[in-house]
């Protein structure tokens, strides 16, 4: 603590400071500003923050893009997960058409049909099938035996 | 620098209303009493923005920073108080926070037009009287920044020491120790030019440490 500082300029010396002081700033006082209130204006309008209403719909706007971008990225990474997880399943081999032996294994091993086959349904398949079989278990009809002589050269025809 | 005509907006009627009334019409969207407080205080930031930067563009970026500040915080301004010192501060933080331009450097504060020879005095007179105040620019600018902004305010702005305690938000006695120090220092400065006519530094009661520096 600085019980004694040094002492106050006497007055002559402080009038003489004075008198140099205000010469010297005499020509800065004179000075006038080359500016108006026009600029001031221009300035506060171009740092003018955003209105509530225009805050609001720039952040709904912002918000529903953020929404799609999170929508297509989930859609793309559960589409490459379940590539790599998925297992292919066994064929079904259940069916006439499979049985009948038109499928084939294609790369995948998976059973695809043959694409220009006329059986590119299974019920026509199914129903194919069915006819032939119903067809197979239909007996014989007894058929009469006519005997053709050769003097008669339309003998037996309508 | 240019000189210019008194703004129409200033006029009696503006003079007559105080600050505490212009910033309430200034808050109810009345642009022209905007525009009165900005007349009113535009010289003043101008030339301590020119004293502290040196830098006349820069004085007048200074002026517009500190009006459009004033724009956006005028619903906050608390109208007892004066409007003055709170302008003063914004002026002075954006004097001392703008850095000076690159390649571009501003030797003095005078820039030498007024020591033409007026009809009162010689041309000898007149040399002198540049020469003295180059010199106490000179001097002035050696002051530290809180030294400085204080002796500025004081002689260049005429504010009185309760305003600039108010500007640098310290204390009165702080304000007056500093610009006694200030003035200190300006008086063994000027003690060692020989041609200005100040006593010297040992009848000052100066410290051994500045006697030190002025033998030197």
């Amino acid at each position: 603590m600085r019980l004694f500082g040094p002492a106050p300029l006497p007055l002559d010396q402080r009038v003489a400071l004075d008198a140099a002081l205000e010469e010297a700033f005499a020509p800065l006082r004179a000075l006038d500003a080359n500016v108006g209130p026009s600029r001031v204006r221009a300035a506060v309008r171009w740092s003018a923050p955003e209105s509530g209403r225009l805050h609001g719909l720039a952040l709904l706007t912002r918000l529903s893009e953020l929404t799609v971008a999170a929508a297509i990225s989930a859609l793309l990474f559960a589409g490459s997960v379940a590539s790599i997880t998925s297992v292919p399943a066994d064929p079904d081999v259940s069916r006439d058409a499979v049985s009948s032996g038109e499928w084939t294994l294609n790369g995948r091993n998976a059973l695809q049909r043959p694409i220009a086959s006329r059986t590119s349904d299974y019920r026509t398949i199914a129903g194919d099938v069915a006819t032939n079989a119903a067809i197979a278990r239909r007996p014989a009809a007894p058929t009469a035996t006519q005997a053709v002589r050769d003097s008669e050269p339309f003998a037996g025809r309508p | 620098m240019t000189r210019q005509p008194r703004p129409k907006g200033d006029g009696p009627e503006a003079e007559l209303r105080g600050d505490r009334e212009l910033v309430h019409a200034a808050r109810a969207g009345d642009a022209i009493a905007f525009d009165n407080l900005f007349y009113r205080y535009r010289d003043g930031i101008y030339r301590l923005g020119v004293a502290i930067t040196k830098d006349p563009s820069a004085a007048e970026e200074i002026v517009v920073d500190t009006f459009a500040r004033a724009h956006r915080a005028i619903e906050r301004l608390e109208p007892d108080d004066s409007l003055r010192p709170w302008l003063y501060r914004v002026a002075v933080n954006l004097s001392y926070n703008r850095r000076p331009r690159k390649g571009v450097t501003f030797s003095s504060l005078d820039d030498g037009t007024e020591d033409l020879a007026t009809e009162a005095e010689t041309p000898s007179e007149a040399a002198e009287r540049g020469e003295r105040r180059r010199v106490v620019l000179e001097c002035v600018d050696t002051l530290g920044p809180k030294h400085k902004v204080v002796v500025v305010l004081h002689y260049l702005n005429g504010l009185n020491l309760a305003e600039i305690a108010e500007v640098v938000e310290v204390p009165v006695g702080t304000v007056k120790s500093r610009l006694h120090y200030a003035l200190r220092k300006l008086r063994v400065q000027l003690s060692a030019h020989p041609g200005l006519d100040f006593e010297p530094a040992a009848l000052l009661g100066a410290t051994g440490e500045q006697m030190k520096r002025q033998v030197r």
